[in-house]
Order: structure tokens, then sequence, then C-alpha cells
């Protein structure tokens, strides 16, 4: 059990990276500030029931998720169940160039990479419906494993795989798409002969 | 390269380069990129893909914010930023 004396020392180190989180989730700097605000008052209340030597970093994630979810699905009706149909493998690296072996140097679809900006890169994230956005988030920004994701969203391992893949997939959809608007594709890419 | 090992190992993109592949198969796509350019190219494509989803997600709080989150947590729990000070 832990102390809770011991709070401020080891739990407050993680709250820019809820922070963090809870921007990509709410969209927005108030809500952001509200969730983890809560969160934390939470998890100060709760900290003599957690297991010390466990993951704290996922048991505050665990509180933060739930908070966002308890908070927002009142108020937005749950989100419907966008079919993006089947993407296919490497839906982005395919079209960013064919798959010409690449020597040992950085190649041309690495090169667009690059050239995506914050901006273009949180809205392709925020974009994604939510069961898609959270996994993408606790596993790509946070680092989080595939079971430490299943117990911070409470959801089968399985279904953390599933909705992992098809949301990056979602998401390389729609880099493509600014990639197609920003004109980032094809010949520039390649720079002048 | 026969196409039916490039497809099994595209379709294991994300699990390796999340780390959740057992030591063989880890080790059994490693020797397979090692001899193909194209999946190699792919693998490296996804994995810089991870990366730059991670920088561009990252953003650090105004100082502020932290503020108000202290301040917030002493005004609810009087006891919360004490225990330092108060030795045990």
């Amino acid at each position: 059990m832990a102390d809770q004396a011991d709070f401020e020392r080891d739990a407050m180190q993680y709250a820019p990276q809820l922070y963090s989180a809870a921007l990509r989730m709410t969209r927005n700097t108030a809500d952001a500030e509200d969730v983890v605000q809560e969160t934390f008052l939470k998890a100060y209340r709760a900290y003599h029931t957690f297991q010390e030597g466990t993951n704290l970093k996922a048991w505050l994630y665990r509180i933060l998720t739930n908070t966002y979810i308890n908070r927002y699905r009142k108020q937005a009706k749950r989100p419907t169940e966008v079919d993006f149909g089947e993407v296919e493998d490497l839906y982005l690296y395919k079209r960013l160039g064919a798959e010409q072996p690449s020597g040992a140097s950085r190649s041309a679809e690495e090169e667009v990479l690059e050239q995506f900006v914050e901006a273009d890169v949180k809205a392709a994230v925020e974009d994604l419906p939510e069961h898609f956005r959270m996994p993408v988030l606790l596993a790509d920004v946070e680092g989080f494993s595939y079971k430490e994701i299943a117990e911070i969203l409470d959801i089968p391992i399985g279904t953390v795989m599933s909705r992992l893949h098809r949301g990056r997939k979602a998401l390389e959809k729609a880099l493509w798409a600014f990639a197609e608007q920003h004109g980032l594709t094809g010949e520039q890419v390649a720079g002048d002969e | 390269m026969s196409k039916h090992i490039c497809e099994d190992a595209v379709a294991e993109v994300y699990f390796y380069l999340d780390g959740e592949l057992g030591r063989l198969k880890k080790a059994r796509i490693k020797r397979h990129l090692k001899k193909c350019p194209p999946c190699m190219g792919a693998f490296s494509f996804e994995s810089r893909l991870k990366s730059i989803v991670q920088e561009r997600l990252r953003e650090e709080p105004r100082p502020e914010v932290m503020d108000r989150l202290r301040a917030f947590l002493e005004e609810k729990e009087p006891g919360f930023g004490k225990q330092t000070s108060a030795g045990s």
C-alpha cells in the first residue's frame, strides 16, 4: 500500500505527460487542465489503494482515461463506429513511393515524414474516432505495452491489438491526405535533377 | 525474396516495432530484413512514422498549468505538499 505522503514525490513527475495526453483526448487546453486536475485529486485520494511496486504511470493513466470518459461520454453520444474498411498494409509508404530498394541512406518516403508539421500530426490523431485514438496515443506517444493498454482501457488485449493496428492505418490514411494537400507527394520530394 | 516471406514479415511490422514479439520471431524477422532491402525500407519507414507521431504530439505544459494543478490540490487537500517538512 502506498503512503499518501509519497504522492508528491512519486506521482507529480507524471503530470506534464498526463497533461499532454489529456490535450490529445479533449482537444483543448481548458478541458485538458480540468481533466488532469480531477485525475490528480482522485489519484491523491485513492493513493492508499495503489499497490507499491506496480506500475504507477499506468495506474495514473487509467484514472485519467476513466475521468475523461466519464466526463465527456455523458455529453457526446457514444461515437459511432466509423468503418474504415480494410486499409491495406503499408498504406502510406506504398503511396509515397514505389517500393524501390533503398540504400543505407534514408529513403525519399522517410524524407516526406520529416515534413509533416506538428499541426498535421495532431489533427490526424485528433480526428481518429476515440476507440482508435486512445490505443494509438497510449502506444505511440506514451510507449505503453499492449498489456498495459489493456489494463488502462479495461479491454481485452486482442481488442487493443486490432484497434491499435486499425487506428494506425486510419492515421496513415489521414496523413496521406495531408501530404496530398500540401504537395508533399511525388516529384517534389525527390528534388530537382 | 519469396513474396510469402515478405508478406509474413510485413504483417508483423507493428508487433515488431512495439516490442511485442517473442525472441524467436523477432530474430527471424531481423534475419529477413538483413537480406531484403524492400522489407527493410518498409520497416524503417514505419519505425520513423512511429517516432514522428511521438515527437510531434509531445507537448510540455506551460509552467502556469502545473502551478495551478498544485494550487488546486492544496486547496482541495490541505495535506498535499506539506508532508516533506512534517517528516514521518
